[in-house]
């Protein structure tokens, strides 16, 4: 456990850059804004090193785990001890690159911000953003459950102003229908941040430190404790944490019945925020459930198992069965992301290494397609400046470049094997058919995997008649002038479309470097069920 | 004078005593010049904002001058022989005045820059001496009202407090908002004190006593709580709702915040809450401290809760349909009176020592009220100044028609909200962690999920700066008022990230002692008052 400043660097160096985007004259501000994304990006390349070194990545929750540690004292008072520690251990350091990139590629997608309907504030669009990536990069690397909840909350603003303002028709309601959800799920964040200090000083260790929650003894089975609180039969402390946490982290992700907010935010985001909304936000629940839920209250993630596991099916189903009926571009690929999550919450519910490791790479792999789905999105929406399904056709006759992308993309999305959609839902889908085998009284596992598989079918149906739609067919008149994807479309599919190769076809390399934690913290999981209920 | 001192019959406290009330003499001499000065050099309303202003800022000197006096645990006061002072200076009543004077300048700055702006002068701003005259005594109202442990000054205090806020509220008599306000204003104060005044005399009748350390003391013992001394705690406790327009007592605040100058609604939505609750935190502690009677204490922990709750729901859902940015503002300040009053609802479980940490949480919590309304009132005031307008409709697109206005607006409403990195989150985590320590957590979840209430009608206003389309003009705002918000914006910044803990220990430094009656001779009264005859002299109060 090396300190270092690296991360300290990394996280707010998009807040110095917000501070130079606002003084800089105004035909400096995207340059700066871009020079600040790339920049942030190239530092967190440097995060590689002990990733690489290690044979499976790193472990969980000893002090050689944690990589790029800095921590210091914060806040001292009112009988509380709050650090400021950020650090980074497989599970947080995936996200951090993926954080970095996308926000590059989704800068490169403002460029052309004074082509947009609403081109307005350009200063505070540039300024905002990157304040987004701070908090971003921040919710990724805290440590310290206060400082993961200031970080968590720092995002919430800016994109309430990023789709409020350069939003489209019905931009108002979809940012304040994003803005309430969210805090309702983040107050209750904050009562599990009371509840879960409180209990730990009665453990005897004054900590806000998530790591120390999972592994120190006495706040394990502090938290743990199979005794019921406030005279509910069967509600016990952790079950309760459970649930407030995961509400938050639901809202997130986000799971039925909690997901209406996400299409019309995404309909209405302009296709940079999208892409920053599917790519990195949507990750925060699925990592909020990895980093707290499941590793400091497992015994309650069993209790809850069985409903996470339903709820994940219902999100494959209905998210693909909403997809399938929609006529916007883009609200397709917005329910198409439900129903991708849904894999992630399955793949956690089941608390498996595969599931685990499936949801992992799920959430990096839907992180890639989906930006750059919402990315192809609005390349054609800026041409035709509509998104009907159905009044697209033939495009890849007059756009080549661009349709070969798009399809690559959208294969990508759909799980075609050897692109990354595949190894992640293949991984979950296997490791709930196996669940059975693990945990004897998950019996409900394996039928669970055979509908979700159905979800699979489901997915290449919408995907390929969307295709079918928009890209093949005959060549229609009114989009035949349009002009092929430019160079510096090119250049932000380029490295998504890579990657997704790159992930489909040597998902190991990313299995080598989060497999250690996740399998660390399943372990932990594990021996903390097995103590409190030998207790 | 010291013959006199010593008799037994009259009593004059010495020089030391008198000065220890330097703040309040700050108060008083600035009153009397502000009325002679026009005498001598006319009535000019410059002359008179710069007696004020220079007024203020000695009362605040006067803080700094006392405290080491009262340092280390101490207090001084008036106290005639060895009885209960009238009126205490300790730590606690020294930061709310030092609060109170500071924010007594900023209002006095925001009445020079509004005089000053191309607004049309109103009878303010004519007849500035009375206006000043006014402010400056129930500024001195509230003063005694932190100062006081004795329910005769209580009484007196609060109606020294309300009777010029009644003026204040209906200064402009042209008009009707206003004189409907301050009608409205002095019809329910007038019934809260009667009621008020009610219970004290119904609390002397059982006590015989005015003084609240016996009359607590008198609580405590056996048979000492009967349902007519519930009934008369509750009544004292109607003046003091009535101050901090707690639920069911609020019904004057969104009129009057309506109708009184902006000026007057700024100092009424934060110092008159905030004396209210220094006076209630007082008398809560003083009542809890010589342990009453646990299920008694559980009732009045669990009342002053479901007052909180009301408060703050009421205040929160009543915002909604607000279109009157002062009256949004009004039931906002009524939401957060509901948030403080939940730091006194902990106070009935008394700490072991004097330094409870629900004043540290209160306190906290008032500096950063106060600067998150002195900032949202103040950009309204801005925003009235140039457009004369105080509907929410005006603020359309006020984010490029004055980007720092709106951008400071916006970090006060948001902060108003609770939302980290920003001070009111600070002053809301500390309160909350505080009552969530004392076991009320059903009260930690009404105010968290009143959090998410409150969001919705604080983003309006935000969503009317930013995302609606306006082409009004462009607005001009006075350099000074700008440099105001943008400090009140500084110090919500940095009270959020920064100073996250220098908030909450500075607030444990300033509240680190209560004078909570006299439980051992006070360190700092001189040799004269402590030579003073023994007791058993014959009448008076007690």
């Amino acid at each position: 456990m090396n300190s270092s400043t690296l991360l300290n660097w990394i996280i707010f160096l998009p807040t110095i850059g917000m501070v130079a985007v606002l003084i800089v004259p105004r035909a400096l501000i995207r340059a700066t804004a871009l020079i600040t994304a790339l920049a942030t990006f190239v530092l967190s390349l440097y995060l590689f090193p002990p990733f690489l070194q290690q044979q499976f990545g790193t472990g969980y929750g000893t002090p050689e785990s944690l990589h790029f540690v800095y921590r210091i004292p914060w806040i001292s008072a009112g009988g509380f001890t709050i650090d400021y520690f950020v650090g980074i251990d497989g599970l947080s350091f995936p996200l951090i690159v993926l954080t970095t990139l996308i926000t590059l590629l989704a800068c490169a997608a403002s460029w052309n911000f004074d082509e947009w309907k609403v081109k307005r504030g350009m200063r505070g669009y540039f300024a905002l953003f990157l304040l987004l990536e701070t908090g971003m990069l921040g919710t990724f690397a805290a440590l310290d459950f206060f400082l993961f909840y200031l970080f968590w909350e720092v995002m919430l603003l800016p994109m309430y102003f990023l789709i409020g303002v350069w939003g489209g028709a019905r931009k108002e309601y979809a940012a304040i229908k994003f803005f309430i959800y969210t805090l309702v799920g983040s107050v209750l964040m904050l009562v599990a941040l009371l509840a879960m200090y409180f209990k730990a000083q009665a453990a005897g260790h004054s900590t806000f430190d998530i790591i120390a929650y999972a592994v120190t003894p006495q706040i394990v089975e502090a938290f743990n404790d199979p005794a019921p609180i406030l005279g509910f039969k069967s509600v016990t402390f952790g079950i309760a944490m459970f649930f407030l946490l995961y509400i938050g982290f639901a809202i997130k992700i986000p799971v039925f019945p909690f997901h209406t907010w996400l299409p019309d935010a995404h309909v209405e985001a302009p296709t940079p925020i999208s892409m920053i909304l599917a790519g990195i936000l949507l990750k925060m629940g699925g990592y909020g459930l990895l980093r707290f839920c499941y590793p400091l209250f497992p015994a309650a993630g069993k209790y809850f198992a069985y409903a996470l596991a339903l709820l994940g099916v219902i999100n494959i189903i209905y998210g693909a069965m909403c997809a399938m009926a929609q006529t916007d571009f883009k609200k397709l690929v917005a329910y198409s992301s439900i129903s991708h999550m849904g894999f992630v919450l399955l793949g956690l519910a089941i608390m498996t290494t595969t599931g685990f490791q499936g949801a992992m790479f799920q959430m990096l792999a839907h992180g890639i397609s989906s930006p750059m789905c919402f990315f192809l999105v609005g390349v054609i929406y800026d041409r035709a400046h509509h998104r009907e399904i159905n009044k697209f056709g033939g495009l890849w006759l007059s756009m080549p470049k661009y349709g070969s992308m798009a399809t690559l993309g959208f294969f990508a999305s759909l799980g075609l094997p050897a692109l990354c959609g595949f190894i992640g839902e293949f991984w979950v889908l296997i490791g709930t058919f196996q669940a059975g085998g693990v945990h004897p009284e998950f019996t409900w596992a394996m039928p669970m995997a055979i509908v979700a598989a159905t979800g699979v079918i489901l997915t290449a149906g919408y995907i390929l008649w969307l295709i079918q739609r928009v890209y093949l067919g005959p060549s229609r008149p009114e989009y035949a002038d349009f002009p092929d994807a430019d160079a510096r479309e090119v250049a932000i599919l380029t490295p998504m479309a890579v990657l997704a190769i790159f992930l489909g076809i040597l998902p190991q390399f990313t299995f080598d470097v989060m497999n250690g934690t996740l399998d660390n913290i399943l372990k932990i999981a594990e021996s903390t069920v097995t103590r409190m209920a030998a207790l | 004078m010291s013959l006199i001192a010593q008799s037994p019959l009259f009593w004059f406290p010495d020089g030391t005593s008198l000065s220890n009330l330097g703040p309040m003499w700050a108060l008083i001499g600035t009153m009397v010049a502000l009325l002679l000065a026009p005498l001598a050099v006319g009535r000019g309303a410059r002359t008179a904002s710069l007696i004020a202003l220079i007024g203020a800022v000695l009362t605040a000197a006067a803080c700094f001058w006392v405290l080491p006096r009262v340092g280390e645990g101490g207090w001084a006061g008036m106290a005639p022989f060895d009885r209960a002072p009238m009126l205490v200076v300790d730590n606690f009543s020294l930061f709310f005045t030092l609060l109170l004077s500071l924010f007594l300048s900023a209002i006095i700055g925001l009445w020079i820059f509004g005089y000053y702006s191309p607004a049309p002068h109103s009878d303010m701003h004519r007849n500035a001496p009375e206006f000043f005259v006014l402010l400056l005594a129930s500024a001195l109202g509230m003063v005694i009202m932190v100062s006081t442990s004795h329910v005769l000054m209580i009484l007196i205090a609060v109606e020294l407090a309300s009777l010029p806020s009644y003026a204040l509220a209906g200064f402009d008599k042209r008009r009707r908002l206003g004189a409907e306000a301050s009608l409205k204003y002095v019809l329910f104060g007038g019934i809260t004190s009667a009621i008020m005044i009610y219970g004290a005399s119904l609390l002397y009748g059982i006590y015989g006593t005015m003084d609240l350390a016996v009359i607590a003391r008198g609580m405590a013992s056996p048979d000492g709580v009967s349902v007519l001394s519930t009934i008369a705690t509750f009544a004292l406790m109607v003046g003091i709702g009535f101050k901090i327009s707690a639920v069911p007592f609020h019904f004057w605040c969104p009129d009057v915040f309506e109708g009184a100058a902006i000026e007057v609604t700024t100092w009424l939505s934060v110092v008159s809450k905030a004396a209210g609750l220094g006076l209630l935190v007082r008398v809560v502690s003083m009542l809890a401290q010589v342990g009453i009677e646990p299920g008694y204490g559980y009732a009045l922990a669990t009342g002053i809760g479901l007052f909180a709750t009301l408060t703050c729901t009421v205040g929160n859902l009543s915002a909604f349909r607000q279109t009157n940015i002062k009256r949004l503002l009004a039931y906002s300040s009524i939401a957060h009176a509901g948030y403080m009053l939940m730091a006194a609802a902990i106070l009935v479980q008394a700490a072991p020592d004097a330094a409870h940490p629900a004043f540290s949480a209160l306190a906290a919590y008032l500096v950063v009220y106060l600067f998150m309304n002195l900032g949202a009132f103040g950009c309204a005031a801005m925003v009235y100044w140039a457009t004369g307008s105080e509907s929410i409709e005006g603020y359309g697109n006020l984010g490029r028609r004055h980007t720092f206005l709106a951008i400071a607006m916006t970090i006060c409403l948001v902060s108003l909200v609770g939302l980290p990195p920003l001070g009111g989150f600070a002053a809301k985590y500390w309160l909350l962690v505080n009552v969530w320590d004392a076991g009320m957590i059903w009260l930690v979840i009404v105010a968290v999920l009143n959090t998410a209430l409150s969001l919705y009608y604080y983003v309006r206003v935000i969503r009317q700066m930013w995302l609606v389309e306006d082409d009004s003009p462009a607005i001009s705002a006075p350099a000074g008022g700008l440099a105001i918000v943008g400090l009140c914006s500084f110090v919500i910044l940095w009270t959020g990230t920064l100073a996250i803990g220098t908030l909450r220990i500075t607030a444990e430094d300033a509240t680190k002692y209560l004078y909570l009656g006299g439980a051992e001779p006070p360190a700092a009264r001189t040799a004269a008052v402590s030579d003073a005859p023994p007791s058993g002299s014959p009448g008076g109060f007690r």
